[in-house]
């Protein structure tokens, strides 16, 4: 338990309440660099999860730091290291499915080890963590949350496609409600996925990360300034980041933007961010997006033939609807003050 | 009634949180940041140096300093082709070294079948796809934009040249032909990539913009 | 001066000598020690380390796996625990990571059972790790240092495993010489990763994934890698030899060199095996005897194996598997060794049994290998053999049928005619003159017994004598009734660590076990033994009284103990039950006992030696007068004051207070 505060302002935020100086805001796109994965991986033409890992990877070459990352099983493991790595300067340290978490925590010990020994400083590098959704929300959850709950210093990304993708789109801890994947179909009786999903943010900062939060590789602005602060911030980090998948979600490659912006739009994924304090057990959550107009969910169902069956029956767009209001009145205290004000903040991308 | 003003704790040396009731505004600090002494100078950057290994025509080609290099030779020359040196360079000084017969049967294969990445050469992909992209340079922003290139999920499109007359490029082997480049560059910036030649597809301008 | 050292606190200075950087754990039954042991020198700061708290052991491997590209990472664990682990751990290997781990070896169930066998060491031996076997705790401690040394030699680069048995390895208290730092230094120098994750100069992908052509590729070169194990381990067991003056090689061969019959074994369970070649050797009508105790169980030694076997001319194998391997025809090391005994010696090798053996804390005794050696005299003269494992210790199915109308009918359908030829041969059953001392202490859990069995271990060894005690685990709950053994061995030739369970002292802690209907206290003391008894209103008189046994059976000494802690303040009775104890026992002088322990006792030092001598000069063996009654009080404040660091599950004395001496 602790107590909620809300960032008055809504949109991009490079300060932080832990760090001294802002976070670099690339506005000026010439200050990217350049290099994320190397190309020719065996990623789906129009992955969304790729384009996420490039942008985590050019926002850490942002801190200068040498990234070490420990890889859990899944899409994006399989396809940049198929008989070659396209990790390029990148150390890569992948172990297995359920262990990221553990995998995470072994090598930042053994970077405090080296430290210890005088043979490495531990401020030249960045350990992340870098795993899907299954990694993350089913089986390799223990590893995650323990690893949050030691507080070893690192940063841990969920590329969340919102299903098992890797090994032919089964139904996740994260899939939506009312999608159907092979193991959660749209059958005559049983229509799609009946969970609702869990949400990582809010198992990370009950476990303890100093900082959480959600992005999107579309607001590239908005994810990179996110992946530097939790590079910065001591503690464990986890951001999550919505990853479009045209073969899973059946959708074509070319709406990577539109669905991005629709689901936004729609809320059914919120960007936001959350500071955990611990010395006064509050947690200060910034909205970083607010549409300016909220549009029905079924127009994001309309786009995904996942949602094919569901988008039909009435009953399951509305809870549909209503797991989307439920979840955004969260935020209600922060609107009701920026309508009072007049003044609607929207970043642009 | 207002509620009462206060100002969260905050190594932020610039901007100050100051809470009113469930909410937080960031203002320009204007209290004063507890002097705190200085963050130790930053750590060296020490890095750690990996062990290397090396056949006998690599050492036969470079001296080690420290390293008796006629003896290693000739103990490398006993064991033969499977002769293998390890050596141990921490900053540059030969700190371990050991001639052995190399474990084993297929050598393309690196021990613990480990991949050094910058030895690797990128896969080429562009059988993947079904249309042809190109970066008209004319109209390319060059690096006042790149938008193009932190979207694409293959890392295909590379900035050339600085400033003015900058522009980009798209790497033909790397392209799998997504079109995510291209409707970024309509929707937010120039609308200057071509498909198949052409800046100006029917079928897919009238789904994504109603043109 | 040895060290008096539990298995697991043996194994856990072998990972502090090896100056292992990262130790992640997760605890479990019977490994659990080794952790705590290090955990506690890594939080007084006695070891450079970092420990992690891992949620499970499959964490605590992973993190093993991701820690050991970098630095010398270990971490210890047991049964359940391992095959958790497994999952992950043939990573270790796929990768070429040097991790070490300690198991202390223990059944898997189901059922659950928590105490020893080796069906978790055989569950792990494909996930392409070097298995060696320790059959004590010396052993343990310089397995774990050599396992470094041979797994970070430049040709090998693989995980490796030390197994201990679990309790009768992992909790017994011995005599252990703890290596010199400087020495283990120069054997075993620091770990160089040949791919670093923090060396961005060469970025690497460990853990790439890799399609049928360079799979198949990968995994020719790891078996080659595994195999060159063999040589490296042979010459570090040497070069181990040579600097610390205990050689090891891939398996030991005890007994005739020119043996007819061999017991092949792996591990603690040898050492009862030991006792009873020593005492068939020579014997007349008795052919050659040997045991073969294999140390390197992965990769097997098979070339090695062979060659002894066939050097020494063997007629007959019964290999003892203390694990399974279901559905397969025999259990792993038989089936390694009918391999390579098959393979290398084509058809001119020794025949070979198969028994199944010491299953889930089941003991492997004396009179196993003597019926083991029994059986393979019958095998080497020609008789039929069962082509599937016998076991031991199963009534209707026994090694040899002595009742027809007892075994198992349809057995006697199977192997009816296999028993029928088979003979006991009575001269390898003559009994075995027990060289040794056996002791064994009834106390309550918590009451401290096993700290002054250790104690007294450490003073048996100080007077020049080999020791051993060997607490009961498993079951213990506050206030339950436990036991502790100590064996004394008074032949100082040759070491013997196995017990014959006929006790020439029986100790009770407290008076009210004569009255637990689960305890027969008398059972097992030899005739004329020693039974000491804590009480405050019990003469000797009345004790013989209830237990219903004449002067000559049992010699009755009782003490006062919880009055003479009480006097001295001391929470336990523990100090002054060891002095009761000399005053019962006089085969280690009590002078050299009090220099030992004047050096060792537990904190307040002045107290716990006055408890000692108190009780050593109020013991009595004559009729006493009842003093008052207060003794039930003090036993019902101890039970409700006892918590779990009172349990002396380490060296005696506490870790803490040996580094603080040096």
């Amino acid at each position: 338990m602790y107590k909620i505060l809300f960032n008055r302002h809504i949109g991009l935020n490079p300060h932080s309440l832990m760090l001294p100086e802002p976070v670099q805001d690339i506005a000026e796109y010439g200050a990217i660099p350049t290099t994320g994965l190397t190309s020719g991986h065996q990623g789906c033409a129009g992955c969304g999860m790729v384009s996420g890992t490039n942008q985590v990877l050019r926002a850490l070459k942002l801190t200068g730091k040498h990234v070490v990352a420990s890889i859990g099983t899944g899409c994006n493991e399989v396809i940049t290291t198929q008989n070659t790595s396209c990790w390029g300067d990148a150390s890569v340290d992948h172990n297995n499915f359920p262990n990221t978490g553990a995998t995470l925590s072994g090598n930042i010990a053994a970077l405090k080890a080296l430290e210890m020994a005088g043979l490495a400083s531990a401020d030249a590098f960045v350990n992340l963590g870098m795993a899907g959704d299954g990694g993350t929300y089913d089986i390799g959850l223990q590893a995650l949350l323990a690893w949050i709950a030691r507080g070893e210093n690192g940063l841990y990304v969920c590329l969340n496609n919102q299903a098992y993708m890797n090994t032919g789109v089964q139904g996740s801890g994260a899939t939506p409600f009312g999608t159907n994947t092979s193991t959660t179909p749209f059958g005559k009786i049983v229509h799609g996925n009946q969970r609702t999903p869990q949400y990582l943010p809010d198992l990370a900062l009950a476990a303890g990360a100093r900082y959480v939060a959600t992005a999107c590789p579309v607001h590239h602005r908005d994810l990179m300034i996110k992946v530097q602060k939790a590079a910065a911030i001591e503690g464990p980090c986890v951001i999550e980041i919505y990853s479009v998948c045209p073969e899973g979600w059946k959708s074509e490659t070319d709406v990577f933007h539109e669905i991005t912006q629709l689901a936004l739009e729609t809320r059914a994924w919120i960007l936001y961010e959350a500071e955990r304090d611990h010395k006064n057990n509050m947690v200060l959550f910034t909205l970083n997006y607010a549409p300016k107009k909220h549009r029905p969910v079924s127009e994001y169902l309309q786009m995904q033939e996942r949602f094919s069956g569901m988008r039909e029956l009435a009953e399951m767009v509305e809870k549909t609807q209503e797991i989307i209001e439920a979840r955004w009145s969260f935020w209600n205290p922060v609107l009701a003050a920026n309508q009072t004000h007049g003044e609607e903040r929207v970043h642009d991308a | 009634m207002k509620p009462e003003e206060r100002i969260l704790e905050s190594p932020n040396k610039h901007k100050d949180f100051v809470v009113s009731g469930s909410l937080v505004s960031i203002r320009d600090r204007q209290s004063k940041l507890a002097t705190q002494a200085e963050a130790a100078s930053k750590a060296e950057g020490k890095v750690l140096t990996a062990g290397e290994i090396l056949t006998i025509e690599e050492v036969a080609a470079k001296s080690i300093d420290g390293l008796d290099m006629a003896k290693t030779l000739s103990a490398m020359g006993d064991i033969g082709p499977e002769a293998r040196l390890f050596i141990y360079r921490p900053n540059g000084k030969l700190a371990r070294h050991e001639v052995f017969a190399d474990p084993r049967v297929c050598v393309d294969i690196h021990r613990g079948a480990v991949i050094e990445n910058l030895t690797e050469k990128p896969k080429d992909v562009s059988g993947w796809r079904t249309h042809e992209f190109f970066i008209d340079t004319k109209g390319c922003l060059g690096d006042e934009c790149g938008r193009c290139a932190i979207v694409c999920p293959e890392n295909a499109i590379h900035l050339r040249g600085k400033g003015k007359g900058s522009f980009h490029e798209i790497d033909p082997l790397a392209c799998k032909g997504c079109y995510i480049c291209w409707v970024e560059c309509v929707r937010t910036a120039a609308d200057c990539i071509l498909v198949d030649g052409k800046t100006f597809d029917p079928v897919m301008r009238a789904k994504h913009f109603g043109e | 001066m040895a060290t008096v050292l539990s298995g697991n606190a043996a194994a856990a200075w072998g990972f502090r000598l090896s100056r292992v950087q990262c130790y992640p754990y997760y605890p479990i039954t019977p490994s659990t020690g080794c952790s705590q042991q290090i955990s506690r020198w890594v939080n007084d700061g006695a070891m450079d380390a970092l420990t992690i708290n891992a949620e499970s052991e499959h964490s605590a491997a992973s993190q093993i796996i991701a820690a050991g590209k970098s630095v010398r990472a270990g971490t210890a664990t047991s049964s359940k625990g391992l095959l958790y682990m497994i999952e992950v751990l043939e990573n270790a290997a796929g990768a070429g990571v040097p991790a070490g781990i300690f198991l202390g070896n223990r059944a898997t169930g189901a059922p659950i059972n928590i105490w020893a066998d080796n069906t978790d060491a055989y569950a792990m031996r494909d996930s392409g790790a070097i298995q060696l076997f320790a059959s004590d705790a010396q052993s343990a401690l310089d397995g774990v240092i050599q396992g470094y040394r041979i797994a970070e030699d430049i040709k090998v680069r693989l995980p490796f495993s030390v197994n201990l048995r679990g309790f009768t390895g992992t909790h017994a208290y011995e005599g252990v010489e703890i290596p010199d730092q400087k020495a283990v230094d120069s054997l075993l120098p620091s770990y160089v990763p040949l791919y670093s994750l923090f060396a961005p100069g060469k970025p690497v992908t460990y853990g790439a994934m890799l399609s049928a052509y360079p799979y198949r590729r990968h995994k020719r070169n790891q078996m080659e890698v595994l195999r060159q194990a063999t040589a490296v381990a042979q010459k570090v067991g040497k070069e181990f030899g040579k600097t610390f003056g205990r050689a090891y090689g891939l398996f030991e061969w005890i007994g005739d060199p020119k043996a007819d019959l061999v017991i092949a074994l792996m591990g603690e369970s040898a050492s009862p095996g030991e006792v009873v070649v020593r005492h068939l050797q020579g014997r007349e009508g008795i052919p050659g005897v040997a045991l073969l105790k294999i140390r390197l169980f992965s990769p097997f030694p098979a070339r090695e194996i062979a060659e002894a076997l066939a050097k020494a001319k063997t007629k007959a194998v019964v290999v003892l598997d203390e694990g399974l391997q279901h559905g397969a025809v025999f259990p792993p090391l038989a089936q390694r060794l009918t391999t390579a005994v098959h393979l290398h010696l084509e058809g001119k090798g020794p025949r070979i049994a198969s028994v199944i053996g010491g299953l889930g804390g089941s003991e492997v005794r004396q009179e196993h290998f003597q019926l083991m050696f029994a059986l393979a005299d019958n095998i080497a003269a020609g008789k039929p053999v069962r082509t599937e494992p016998y076991w031991l210790d199963i009534d209707e199915d026994p090694i040899f049928c002595e009742s027809e109308a007892q075994v198992s009918p349809k057995l006697l359908k199977k192997w009816g005619e296999v028993w029928r030829r088979h003979e006991r041969k009575e001269k390898y059953f003559a009994p075995i003159p027990a060289d040794t001392h056996e002791i064994r202490i009834y106390s309550r859990a918590g009451q401290g017994a096993i700290t002054s069995a250790v104690g007294f271990t450490g003073a048996g060894i100080l007077s020049g004598h080999q020791l051993l005690t060997v607490p009961a685990f498993g079951s213990e709950r506050r206030g339950a009734i436990i036991t502790t053994d100590t064996l004394i061995n008074l032949n100082k030739d040759k070491k013997v660590r196995s017990f014959n369970r006929a006790w020439n002292a029986v100790v009770l802690y407290d008076d009210t076990i004569l009255y637990s209907p689960e305890h027969q206290v008398l059972d097992g003391l030899k005739e004329g033994g020693l039974l000491l008894v804590n009480t405050a209103n019990l003469t000797t008189k009345k004790i013989r009284q209830i237990l219903n046994a004449s002067e000559s059976r049992v010699r009755v000494f009782t003490v006062n103990a919880n009055e003479i802690a009480h006097r001295i303040g001391l929470k336990h009775i523990n100090m002054t039950m060891l002095g009761a104890f000399h005053k019962a026992y006089q085969e280690i002088p009590f002078d050299v006992a009090q220099t030992y322990y004047e050096k060792n006792v537990p904190r307040p030092r002045d107290a716990s030696m006055e408890a000692i001598r108190q009780g050593f000069a109020q013991t009595t063996d004559q009729v006493t007068i009842k003093p008052k009654k207060e003794s039930r009080l003090v036993t019902t404040q101890e039970f409700l004051d006892w918590r779990p660091d009172d349990h002396g599950m380490e060296s005696w004395p506490s870790a803490v207070e040996e580094y603080q001496h040096g």
